[in-house]
């Protein structure tokens, strides 16, 4: 029952690389590079004025109409379809230009580029005010609808698929199962119950707290099978065994019409295609696994709504208490499970989060910036990488090469612009100049020169290689190092779907489109906007533990048992504390606990709902009057 | 118990549910959910009336069960004066938030056209961002004015017929009471319902004028025939003036406390006959007042979340004149938080809508 709770807002790739990818072990340089040609005139694109080894792939066709911009189609199949068109040369000049280098600029880059946690606080607090605004208005917008419908199936099922019997019944088994202090069984005055309840809560809140830290700990260690695997047999146990008994017990008090057989094979059905779409995903529409994950909150709010009255609310307001503690303090374990999931390239526990989408206007605050500095501290970072096996063909799917960055190459220098790594299609399409060539990539375009001295080094800073005019699918392939000029356009390499790409950005650091290759040597593109934000490789997102979606469905649920009056009543103060919340995490920029505020505020007005708003609508309604 | 029963039950609940539910459900799903700041606003409106409610039964709870003051007006009493009370925090709280983002999109703007003027070529994304977080986050009475209501409505409907309707699902027959034996209760209170929530509708929107005037317009000054609505034309009745504020609010609290006192035509037998007559015309009449007084003058000038130095007694319309100063003052005795915007005259811009 350990789930993770508390708000996040980060975008992730969903999953890690597949098991056939090459994961590079070293970080990956994502410099932030300029295009242009070295001369600062412009355009590095189109056909270059002088002749450069670079030249078209057909020479005897106008390079305008051999390029034609291509936009790939919206689809999670990474194949490439036969209607896109490979990348053209772009008429826009903008972008990669040599800029005449003035103060503002460079001040503008290299605040954009170099953003650090003074920039939060800087003149621009009020742009972030704004962006904190949307970010908490879109993030509340994204996430009530599905909270809402949690918790309005949630008490319809504690309510409908229920009778006095079976919650008689339940809440004997729960006393059973988890009450030390057995309270709904024992002779307690009401101070009695409720101390004594408040100790069941604290000792169910203390083996919640010692499972997390294991799962801290599995998580840290990198123990992910162990995990996962425990997270899939805990949802196929939640969506059978739980579903099935909920299913039952509907039979049971409706006298439903189902044989064995159709049981049995429905809830397998059932089962298997929630854990395929929570844990696995790819080809199954996100909706799907929304759904699934309400349903895993409705069966288990449904289950946990056996408690009797005074434990379950105690239970719930000592999950509060916990998850202030445990995602506020330093030594809390949902505040370790936070940080170790924030890392970069940190691998995904799926079945924990609820992911709701944002538009692309919500921008997390803070996040661009702070997506900027993790580029520009990773391109300051000096690493190589080789290709033992020196195999080109399959760079598209991911064998994680690191950019090559000169110690004179860093931003914001001011004789030469940086260097960087990148296939030979994508210099070709930007007609960048090739400076050298990486040792991995010496087998296929290195030319061994016989007028050298045996004992000069093969790999220097005039060693030989040609570029050929038409290059093969594996040259195409092949990276190579390109020095960028001063001011203009950007290339980043990153990571998306398991994939690298390159982002194409302007010279202000906007991102403008992404760039692959695919297994042909062929460019593609599509826009920088399309479904991304600015980090590398994520979604524009707000994530919910589905513990959160769990207790606001138990407390909904036994207000629901009590009447409409409380039900609604906490439903709605559970909402507008979920709007405080996240109203507080646009402002704090980290994750905090989602529980404290709208429980807290759940219990006082279900307390206020059931003594005195209650007896005074049954007064109104009497004659009934109105008012 | 006979099919027969069971279908009457059935079709009388789902029936009321209808009619009290339809004109929530409507204005919610066409005209709040579509829009996240709308939702915001409707679900904070809703909260204050669970504040209002919820005081409201605290003094109920002291005066009938504790003190013993019981009969219906312990009842509506306090409810009619809470609700009124938190409508008006309700809008307050509006008018600071919406100050808060008028300023948020100023200073962005500013920055914008400082980098303009510097020479740096702006970055257009920038310029969508803060066009599509104007068109997330603008606010306008109008708009807002629809939404607060449908929240306050709403969860005043859900509470108070909301609690009747899941009582009555049961199948132990149809709840009959002496004030109305021939109407179900059920369906009784569903009109009643019905009535009331375009009068929360109403009431909201009179509540978002009378506070806004409030607001700009500063106290003191003014004459008799700033109250005299016969010295305006239709439409303008109450006046763009505080003291037509005053006079919108003034109309929320006659008009609540009419209606609650219809309801009390129920105490007596076949009283019903009185309520349900009486109720629904009480909500028309508040819709023509609402349209004859207020529905020309409804939206307030631009930045209307500051004192803008109007003088008190500024009239619109109708022949009579601003006060001796006329047009607008620099800066009032109150002192604004800002100074007027630059731009043609206000109130000739003002006139010129209008017209």
């Amino acid at each position: 029952m350990s789930r993770r709770r508390g708000i996040r807002s980060s975008r992730r790739d969903r999953y890690g690389p597949d098991e056939d990818e090459k994961v590079d072990e070293t970080d990956i340089a994502t410099a932030p590079y300029l295009l242009a040609t070295d001369d600062g005139t412009a355009p590095a694109l189109g056909p270059p004025r002088d002749p450069t080894p670079l030249a078209a792939h057909n020479s005897s066709e106008e390079p305008s109409s051999l390029w034609k911009l291509g936009r790939r189609k919206k689809s999670e199949n990474e194949d490439i379809s036969s209607e896109v068109e490979p990348l053209s040369p772009q008429n826009d000049q903008d972008i990669f230009r040599d800029e005449p280098e003035n103060e503002d600029d460079g001040a503008v880059n290299v605040e954009r580029g170099n953003s650090s946690e003074d920039d939060e606080d800087s003149l621009e607090g009020y742009d972030m005010t704004l962006q904190e605004l949307m970010y908490s208005t879109s993030s509340f917008y994204a996430i009530v609808v599905p909270v809402t419908i949690t918790m309005i199936l949630s008490a319809m099922a504690v309510v409908y698929v229920n009778n006095e019997d079976t919650l008689e019944d339940g809440a004997q088994n729960m006393a059973a199962a988890y009450q030390f202090f057995d309270v709904y069984n024992g002779s307690y005055n009401t101070f009695q119950a409720v101390m004594l309840s408040l100790l069941n809560g604290l000792i169910i809140v203390t083996c919640i707290g010692l499972m997390t830290f294991v799962i801290v700990a599995l998580y840290k260690y990198n123990c992910m099978l162990c995990l996962i695997g425990y997270m899939m047999f805990a949802s196929t146990s939640l969506l059978g065994f739980l579903g099935g008994h909920m299913w039952y017990m509907a039979i049971q008090i409706y006298n439903l019409p189902v044989d064995k057989l159709t049981f049995i094979g429905v809830l397998w059905n059932f089962a298997a295609v929630g854990v395929l779409s929570i844990f696995y995903g790819r080809g199954i529409p996100k909706y799907v696994a929304q759904g699934y994950l309400i349903c895993t909150s409705v069966i288990l709010a449904w289950h946990l709504s056996y408690f009797d009255d005074v434990t379950a609310w105690a239970l719930l307001f000592m999950l509060a208490l916990y998850d202030l503690c445990a995602v506020l303090t330093p030594c809390g374990p949902l505040k370790a499970l936070v940080n170790l999931m924030s890392r970069e390239d940190a691998p995904e526990m799926p079945g924990l989060l609820y992911e709701a989408e944002l538009p692309p206007e919500a921008r997390r605050p803070g996040g661009p910036q702070r997506g900027r500095q993790n580029n520009n501290d990773n391109s300051n970072e000096r690493n190589t990488s080789t290709d033992p096996s020196g195999n080109n063909e399959n760079r598209d799917s991911d064998s994680g090469y690191d950019a090559v960055t000169d110690s004179r190459s860093e931003i914001g220098s001011e004789t030469e612009g940086p260097r960087i790594q990148v296939p030979l299609a994508v210099a070709r399409v930007y007609n960048l100049p090739v400076i050298d060539i990486p040792p991995h990539s010496r087998p296929v375009l290195a030319v061994h020169n016989p007028s050298r001295s045996s004992n000069r080094p093969l790999l220097g800073e005039n060693e030989d290689f040609i570029i050929p005019d038409e290059p093969n699918a594996n040259q195409l392939l092949t990276d190579v190092i390109v020095q960028l000029p001063l001011m203009g356009g950007r290339i980043e390499r990153i990571r998306r779907n398991g994939r690298y790409m390159f982002e194409e950005k302007d010279r202000f650091g906007n991102p403008k489109r992404i760039l692959w290759v695919d297994r042909q040597g062929r460019v593609f593109a599509e826009s920088a906007d399309y479904g991304t934000e600015n980090e590398a490789g994520g979604k524009n997102t707000i994530r919910l533990g589905l513990g959160d979606f769990i207790f606001y469905s138990v407390l909904v649920a036994k207000a629901a048992e009590y009447s409409f009056t409380t039900f609604m009543v906490c439903m709605l103060v559970i909402i507008a504390g979920l709007g405080g919340t996240l109203v507080l995490l646009s402002v704090f920029h980290h994750a905090l606990p989602a529980l404290p505020i709208s429980i807290i505020l759940g219990i006082f007005f279900y307390i206020v709902a059931r003594f005195l708003i209650e007896p005074w609508i049954e007064s109104i309604l009497l004659r009934p009057y109105y008012v | 118990m006979t099919f027969g029963s069971n279908f009457d039950t059935a079709a009388t609940v789902w029936g009321s549910a209808a009619i009290g539910f339809a004109p929530f459900l409507c204005f919610f799903f066409q005209i709040v959910f579509p829009k996240s700041q709308l939702l915001i606003i409707s679900t904070t409106s809703a909260f204050f009336f669970l504040l209002a409610a919820s005081f409201a039964s605290l003094f109920w709870y002291i005066l009938n069960p504790v003190i013993g003051l019981g009969g219906p007006w312990s009842a509506l009493i306090p409810g009619i004066f809470f609700q009124f009370i938190f409508r008006a925090a309700f809008v307050a709280l509006y008018h600071k938030v919406e100050s808060v983002i008028e300023l948020s999109f100023e200073k962005t703007e500013e920055e914008q056209q400082q980098a303009i003027s510097g020479g740096d070529d702006p970055n257009p994304a920038e310029h969508t961002d803060l066009q599509a977080a104007k068109n997330k986050l603008s606010l306008n009475d109008a708009a807002c004015g629809l939404a607060a209501g449908t929240g306050f409505g709403g969860l005043h409907a859900l509470l108070l017929f909301g609690s009747l309707l899941a009582s009555e699902t049961s199948d132990v027959g149809i709840l009959y009471q002496p004030s109305c034996p021939k109407v179900p209760a059920l369906l009784v209170s569903a009109l009643n319902t019905f009535c009331f929530f375009f009068l929360d509708i109403f009431w909201m929107l009179f509540t978002f004028f009378g506070m806004r005037r409030r607001l700009i317009f500063p106290r003191g000054g003014g004459s008799l025939a700033d109250i005299n609505p016969l010295s305006r034309p239709f439409g303008h009745y109450f006046g763009n003036t505080r003291s037509g504020g005053n006079q919108a609010l003034i109309t929320v609290l006659l008009t609540h406390a009419m209606a609650a006192g219809f309801t009390t035509f129920n105490v007596f037998q076949y009283g019903c006959v009185f309520s349900l007559t009486t109720l629904p015309a009480l909500t028309l009449a508040t819709a023509y007042i609402f349209w004859s007084a207020v529905s020309k003058i409804y939206m307030p000038l631009p930045h209307s979340n500051v004192r803008l130095s109007l003088p008190a007694s500024f009239s619109y319309g109708g022949g009579t004149t601003p006060t001796a100063a006329g047009g607008i003052h620099p800066l009032s005795s109150t002192t604004p938080e800002r100074p007027p915007p630059e731009g043609p005259d206000l109130v000739e811009q003002f006139r010129n809508n209008d017209d």
